[in-house]
């Protein structure tokens, strides 16, 4: 409907390379729809045609930024473009392009069928319709939630993935994957809705709840959040680039049993001077991880070296992991 | 101007012309936002974040829509909540941009900082030490210590070959892309990319071999580090213990403005060329040189140059005094009549020589027998000068509107910065071009009409009135290139007379921005043509006198040859007597491009050996025949010349080395564009006037074997002085 909207005859799904899995699934729902003829040439006699490909990326998080995702379809190097021009006037070959994520076009028909103020019906006033949310972690129950906007809770969630998985309580969730701002528990109260999320500082975004129970060390998952940008990082603007490497050899020392408390101060100072000054979100994305948890997990970094949690046989295997295992590469 | 966009820049006022870019005008006032990787020849990335600044605009009441002002009725501002880059931001009216803020101090400390953190820090060691921007701003903005632990260093290659010009070093790139972008934007040869990602990212070349292209120098100029450097310079010298001297390149008719660098070997004494660097001449090459006239210069101390005058005795060349040397050929020149006399002069020679020897021809010995080398370019050098582009015609400003015709030609192998400047009038700015040739050229990738005819039959298909060649009329301009690729002299001269005939048909001519552009082979191919005109070829002789002849068809036969060169060619190696010429290095005088700007050259190094410049033969033996010749120097024979040479009438040395600001400012003291570019020094010289000219028609004549089996131009022809130089020698086809 997109497509047929700004009258389009070729439409792209970009698949991260990783989930080849689904991604037969999807290619059978779209063979599916060739053979039923709402796909290919003069779609139910109307004379429009319309061709569906299914692109997969390198393994790149970047490439999901919009811009770089062109780049990358256009069998380039996956780099964020200059803005503006924006897709919209210059996009995929340089031809005007609409670029949305499925859940947003998913809800297109069900609007078309019955109406917008039908969509308005779910939802707040700011947050109308659905979404959908997808929960990992220590959740019994992890998988995708489709629920109203503003009905319900952070605690309602974890509730309806049936709670701890671990039997430990639950201490804090990342909302949107590892660029959002951690939430800790004492803000499950909040409503699901960008107000709210906003209310508590932190954002809705992908809405990928990763919950994680008390189990987990905060300067560890900083550090695992620190490690996944530096290694996802483009390499296209300076703070990012040498950001998120500066910030990565800090949480490493830490790791390692050698940080102070004037690493933690350092790492502040780091993030710091990221912020504000990156080229895409992907730099800003980063740091999050390092803001918010220094922001409200402080205690942890500095436990981390007072009760001197640094420098375990567990650590210290992980480190080794990072640098000679799949990743060495990136991480030289 | 009428659409000039008001701003104002940490509170201080500029008008400059819409989409200009926040860091240019701040240029403009003299500020300097500094930059890495933006660079005012190549588009805007915004990538390595240094120019962030804090950008505002009026602010609109949503409701009325009205510019809100404060109680003062100063306008309010709305300043952006996040810093900005200047490089990319173009400006709007009523602007405010703050550069000296805080807040943008602290930004450029902090870029300066994380991109020092993967910077090695082996300035001393380091080609670029000394003229290099990351030095020079991090002196500038660069936060005072580094908080990075030493250790956490990431360690690269140092030594990757790209190609075998062009080396990498990985530590010290930036990751600015400049690199990618001159040869994307401005070459077209795409040989450069990004490979991997983060701090993993480096500069690949992917062409095979390496770095396959032309202009591959010009990045090691616009690199702001000392990540890409040139096979010939790496290691050679410290910039600093350079000498420069402003020079012109002479390897083909674009008269590229150069500097010599110089610097005196230590173990032998001797000043020695470390690198030749592009000067800024916006209406010329503006910051850019080809391969070629870079890396070539190794002939002027090649083990082959000429250092004394040999005279033939028992049938070998022996070493012998100028005094001996001058005395034998004024006492054959007396002995034999002046029409059994015959001169050649090349066209690599310098105006001066060109024009005493002339003189010293036709006034001394009396001879007709005076002849240009080679041959071919004698055959449509005056219709080129009477029909070329007009004294003010300037490349930049071709774009939509204007035509470009190339026919016969291929740009990039002959005229190579011609090929940028032109493609770039099309690409970029939008002129039409039209393309016909017998095979293809790089120039047909941008053209908009392809015409194709046989080989040899360039002027048949020009006089043929041809479909593609309609409608020129309406153009703003129209510039004609043209070769004489399988074309003998009398199909050249028709060829060239038939565009001349389109042109004026198509009341093109006489426009400044119109008219033909020749690519000749060499660097004074049009002033040596000015000098001796038409000229009259003898074929025998009893005494010969060769100036910088290349080619031996050129010469005629003669009981006695003299021949004048810088190197022991084979026509030195069977003259009677050779005398030493100097190179252009080493000696001052003009040069005439294709285009017919004058341009002055000086010495940048001291005579080699004995060796003299051509002009001080020529009026040492007229002295011995009796003329009161006193030429002091270039400048004295320059002004005869010009008092004697229609074109050049007007023209004075002095004038010639006027210079003139340039924009954008690209010289090497500015901590704002970066590059190793040179100011101009030394004169932008000036075009002379096209003149009166032959309009007749040259009816095209059959193609000749000997023209349609001539080797096709090529930048690197074998030739005698590439072949000298270790970097591009190997390059010879
Ligand atoms: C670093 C980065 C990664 C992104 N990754 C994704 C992604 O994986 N999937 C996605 O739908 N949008 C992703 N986005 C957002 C897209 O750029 C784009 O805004 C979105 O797909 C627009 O679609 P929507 O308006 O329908 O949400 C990413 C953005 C950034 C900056
Ligand atoms: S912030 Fe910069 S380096 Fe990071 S992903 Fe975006 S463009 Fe690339
Ligand atoms: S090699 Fe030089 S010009 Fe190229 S990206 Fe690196 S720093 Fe920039
Ligand atoms: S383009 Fe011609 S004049 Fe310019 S550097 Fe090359 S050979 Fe010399
Ligand atoms: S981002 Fe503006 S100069 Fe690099």
């Amino acid at each position: 409907m997109c497509a047929y909207a700004i009258g389009s005859n070729l439409a792209y799904i970009y698949l991260r390379g990783e989930f080849s899995e689904p991604g037969k699934e999807l290619e059978k729902a779209l063979a599916d729809a060739y053979a039923n003829g709402l796909l290919g040439t003069n779609l139910m006699g109307t004379g429009y045609s319309l061709d569906i490909r299914v692109h997969y990326g390198a393994g790149a998080y970047i490439c999901g930024e919009e811009s770089a995702l062109l780049e990358s379809l256009e069998g380039r190097i996956g780099q964020p473009r200059l803005k503006p021009p924006f897709p919209a006037t210059n996009g995929l070959y340089n031809k005007p392009t609409v670029i949305n994520n499925v859940e947003t076009l998913a809800n297109v028909p069900w609007i078309v069928l019955n109406g917008a103020a039908w969509y308005r019906q779910f939802g707040t006033e700011k947050s109308s319709g659905v979404k959908l949310f997808s929960v990992s972690g220590h959740v019994k129950n992890p998988g995708n939630y489709e629920l109203p906007l503003g009905k319900y809770s952070i605690q309602d969630l974890l509730d309806m993935a049936g709670g701890s998985s671990t039997g430990r309580p639950i201490r804090a969730v990342l909302p949107a994957g590892s660029s959002s701002p951690i939430i800790p528990a004492v803000n499950f109260g909040a409503k699901l809705d960008y107000e709210s999320m906003a209310g508590i500082g932190s954002v809705l975004g992908s809405c990928s709840f990763i919950f994680m129970d008390d189990s987990v060390d905060m300067v560890w998952a900083a550090r695992k959040m620190i490690r996944f940008f530096k290694h996802e990082s483009c390499g296209k603007c300076t703070p990012c680039r040498e950001g998120t490497y500066w910030a990565l050899k800090l949480y490493n020392k830490l790791l390692s049993g050698e940080g102070t408390l004037a690493d933690i101060d350092m790492i502040g100072e780091v993030n710091k001077q990221i912020i504000g000054k990156c080229f895409c979100p992907l730099g800003e994305f980063a740091t999050s991880s390092m803001t918010f948890t220094l922001k409200h997990f402080k205690q942890d970094y500095i436990d981390f070296i007072e009760k001197k949690k640094g420098g375990t046989p567990e650590y210290k295997a992980e480190l080794a992991r990072d640098t000679h295992g799949h990743h060495a590469q990136a991480a030289h | 101007m009428a659409d000039l966009i008001n701003l104002t820049i940490d509170g201080v006022p500029v008008g400059v012309p819409k989409g200009t870019l926040i860091v240019d005008a701040a240029k403009r006032i003299g500020n300097d936002i500094p930059v890495f990787c933006y660079h005012p020849k190549l588009k805007p990335v915004g990538m390595c974040r240094m120019c962030l600044v804090e950008i505002g605009t009026p602010k609109v009441d949503p409701a009325t829509k009205q510019i809100v002002k404060d109680d003062k009725g100063n306008v309010v501002i709305a300043w952006q909540p996040k810093l900005n880059t200047g490089c990319t931001t173009p400006v709007s009216e009523g602007m405010a941009v703050r550069t000296k803020t805080p807040v943008v101090i602290e930004a450029r400390e902090d870029v300066l900082e994380f991109l020092l953190t993967s910077h090695p820090l082996d300035c001393p060691i380091c080609d670029k030490g000394g003229e290099c921007p990351l030095q020079n701003l991090t002196l500038a903005h660069g936060p005072g210590v580094s908080r990075f632990d030493y250790a956490d260093k990431q360690h690269n290659d140092k030594h990757v070959p790209l190609g075998e010009l062009i080396f990498l070093d990985r530590e010290r790139c930036i990751q600015c892309s400049r690199c990618v972008r001159f040869q994307d934007e401005i070459a077209d040869d795409h040989v450069l990319q990004f490979h991997d990602r983060g701090r993993g990212m480096e500069i690949v070349t992917f062409s095979d071999p390496g770095f396959d292209s032309y202009f591959g120098g010009n990045t090691t100029d616009i690199c702001p580090v000392g990540a890409l450097t040139t096979a010939d310079f790496r290691f050679k010298a410290r910039p600093w213990e350079l000498k420069s001297t402003p020079s012109v390149c002479g390897h083909c008719a674009v008269g590229c403005n150069t500097s010599l660098n110089t610097r005196t070997n230590t173990s032998t004494g001797t000043l020695d060329i470390k690198r030749v660097m592009p000067r800024q001449n916006e209406q010329v090459n503006e910051i850019w040189l080809c391969d070629k006239g870079r890396f070539v210069h190794h002939y002027t101390r090649a083990a082959e140059r000429i250092t004394r005058p040999l005279i033939r005795k028992d049938g070998k060349l022996q070493e012998a005094t100028w005094e001996s040397a001058l005395q034998l050929i004024s006492d054959k020149l007396n002995t034999v009549p002046g029409l059994r006399v015959a001169g050649v002069i090349g066209d690599r020679v310098a105006n001066e020589d060109a024009w005493l020897f002339k003189r010293f021809l036709t006034e001394i010995v009396k001879t007709p027998y005076v002849a240009a080398s080679p041959a071919l370019p004698a055959a449509y050098a005056d219709i080129a000068r009477a029909s070329g582009l007009g004294v003010d015609a300037d490349f930049k400003q071709l774009g939509k509107g204007d035509v470009i015709v190339v026919v016969n030609g291929d740009l990039e192998e002959q005229a190579p910065v011609w090929f940028l400047r032109l493609r770039q009038a099309v690409v970029d700015r939008g002129a039409k071009l039209i393309v016909a040739h017998h095979r293809s050229t790089k120039m047909h990738r941008y053209a908009h009409v392809i015409a194709r005819y046989q080989p040899g039959l360039a002027a048949q298909w020009v006089a043929s009135n041809p479909a593609e060649l309609q409608g020129l009329k309406d153009a703003r301009n129209v510039v004609m290139v043209f070769g004489d690729d399988t074309l003998g002299p009398p199909n050249a001269r028709a060829l060239a007379s038939g565009l001349a005939a389109v042109l004026r048909e198509a009341g093109q001519a006489g426009k400044s921005n119109s008219g033909l552009l020749p690519l000749y082979p060499h660097g004074n191919t049009q002033g040596v043509y000015d000098v001796v005109g038409a000229g009259e070829r003898a074929q025998t002789a009893d005494v010969a006198w060769l100036v910088g002849v290349g080619d031996a068809a050129d010469a005629p036969k003669a009981g006695f040859t003299i021949v004048s060169e810088l190197l022991m060619t084979d026509l030195a190696k069977s003259a009677d007597v050779v005398l030493p010429a100097l190179s252009a290095a080493e000696r001052d005088g003009t040069l005439t491009s294709g285009d017919r700007r004058v341009q002055r050259f000086y010495a940048a190094l001291p005579a080699l050996g004995e060796a003299k410049p051509d002009w001080w033969a020529a009026q040492e033996i007229a002295k011995r025949m009796g003329a009161n010749w006193s030429f002091p120097d270039a400048a004295a024979v320059f002004a005869d010349m010009a008092a004697h040479v229609g074109p050049y009438a007007g023209l004075s040395y002095a004038g010639l080395a006027k210079i003139e600001a340039q924009w954008p400012p690209v010289g090497r003291d500015d901590l704002y564009y970066g590059g190793t570019v040179y100011d101009n020094m030394g004169g932008v010289g000036a075009r002379t006037s096209p003149g009166e000219g032959p309009s007749d028609a040259v009816a095209p004549a059959e193609p000749t074997m000997e023209a349609l089996t001539r080797p096709q131009p090529a930048l690197y022809r074998s030739g005698e002085l590439t072949r000298l130089s270790d970097v591009i020698g190997k390059r010879l086809v």
